[in-house]
């Protein structure tokens, strides 16, 4: 418990400290995008949560795995914590990239790879949240686990089964692949990533000792 | 083998005597059928665009009607400590799922033949579309939504919210499968250009590899008490 406080505590700092640098990085010191205009900046913090979101499934799936491996509790507040954090950073990533889709393809959605599968992504997490908000008390933490490996594992099949499709096209600037990124928005994008996990990181740590008090309280009733 | 043989004996002599599900399922799959005939026809289209459209009416009203009629597989299990007393006679959970999934397989492929007899219908498509192609596809996607329902099925029967939390914790895991399936009926019935190098058959196949294995080997943990 010590630990997760100070751990808390650390992202916390960097994460306070990150936020101004990468606000100064994407909104200052980035030039404007010459065909998109001022709305590109979304691009920063929205690649930054998408990258923070996988993270969090990473997590998801590990604590799942650990916690019926080893009945461990820290590994099931962890799973609660990155699940719930994955739901929040999947809805960042679906509004922010509806908001840039109208402005740049005059649609709020399409059916296009990367929009599709951030949306069967935020439906996942939402179905897992649920679960673990109406499973019933002493199943929960054992159900929720293998809802959780079994959505972590869709997630590529589900992102390989979107490519498969021939319907879609990529609407999606691919100038991460293609390397088509000025200098200072690459500075930008590695801020805003940073600043996005460090984010996830600290909230992911909260919730995780939340749940770990929450814990000890039903232990004490 | 033989344990298996009896549990599964068992779903089916239970779904025999009960008709519960066949019967919802199959009902609430000729009236979608209906439904969605009188949507299509109100949007005035040619024959040939009314075709088109069935790869992905018929999945979509199998996964309806399927969900619906699978939702409560598990309450006389469930129901007096069942499934314990199964599990306390010798059973293994890995053979409790392999029967559940042979039994729910035959429940649906039931339901399935009717959505797909009433829309065959309804939308007048050729009789040379049927092959033992259309059905070995058919067979494969019914397979992987058996192997993923009887493991959330399990889960979300136990939870507070019961049978209600199951569409939506196992729908959005089913969209790769939902994917293959429409994908290899317009290849089969509209494009005509069907054949077994499709990469949505090797993909399928993958899919009911990696469910029946997840659900394999999470089941125990679904019905442990």
């Amino acid at each position: 418990m010590n630990l997760l406080r100070r751990l808390y505590v650390v992202f916390l700092l960097l994460a306070l400290l990150s936020i101004p640098l990468a606000l100064y990085a994407s909104f200052i010191y980035a030039p404007n995008e010459q065909f998109m205009g001022a709305v590109q900046r979304i691009f920063y913090f929205h690649v930054g949560a998408a990258v923070a979101s996988y993270v969090c499934f990473a997590i998801l799936f590990i604590g799942s795995i650990v916690y019926l491996a080893t009945n461990s509790v820290l590994a099931d507040v962890f799973a609660e914590a990155a699940g719930e954090v994955a739901f929040l950073l999947c809805t960042v990533v679906l509004v922010s990239g509806m908001i840039w889709g109208k402005a740049v393809w005059g649609v709020w959605f399409n059916t296009e790879p990367r929009l599709l599968s951030f949306l069967l992504l935020w439906f996942l997490t939402l179905g897992y949240v649920l679960l673990r908000s109406f499973a019933s008390g002493i199943h929960v933490s054992r159900h929720s686990a293998v809802l959780g490996i079994v959505a972590c594992v869709s997630v590529p099949l589900m992102i390989f089964s979107i490519k498969l499709l021939p319907a879609v096209k990529q609407l999606h600037p691919e100038v991460i692949e293609k390397g088509g990124l000025a200098s200072e928005m690459k500075v930008a994008l590695v801020s805003a990533i940073i600043a996005m996990l460090l984010v996830q990181g600290t909230l992911v740590l909260l919730r995780a000792r939340i749940g770990l008090l929450q814990r000890e309280m039903e232990n004490t009733n | 083998m033989r344990t298996l043989l009896y549990l599964c004996l068992k779903d089916i002599r239970l779904e025999a005597r009960k008709k519960e599900s066949c019967v919802v399922g199959v009902s609430l799959g000729l009236l979608l059928s209906a439904i969605a005939y009188f949507g299509v026809q109100s949007a005035f289209l040619k024959p040939e665009f009314e075709q088109a459209l069935f790869p992905g009416l018929i999945w979509i009203l199998f996964v309806f009607s399927g969900t619906v009629a699978l939702s409560r597989s598990f309450d006389h299990e469930l129901e007096h400590n069942a499934l314990e007393a199964i599990l306390l006679a010798g059973v293994s959970s890995e053979q409790i799922y392999v029967a559940k999934v042979c039994s729910s397989l035959l429940v649906l492929s039931i339901i399935f033949m009717a959505v797909f007899t009433s829309l065959f219908l309804l939308l007048n498509l050729p009789v040379d579309i049927l092959g033992p192609a259309l059905g070995i596809c058919s067979l494969l996607v019914l397979l992987g939504y058996c192997s993923l329902s009887v493991l959330l099925v399990v889960l979300t029967t136990q939870s507070n919210a019961g049978v209600l939390l199951f569409p939506v914790v196992f729908l959005p895991l089913l969209f790769p499968l939902f994917f293959a399936g429409v994908e290899l009926y317009a290849a089969l019935i509209i494009d005509r250009a069907f054949s077994w190098q499709n990469p949505w058959v090797s993909f399928l196949l993958l899919l009911d590899t990696v469910y029946f294995l997840l659900g394999l080997n999470l089941f125990r943990f679904a019905v442990r008490r």
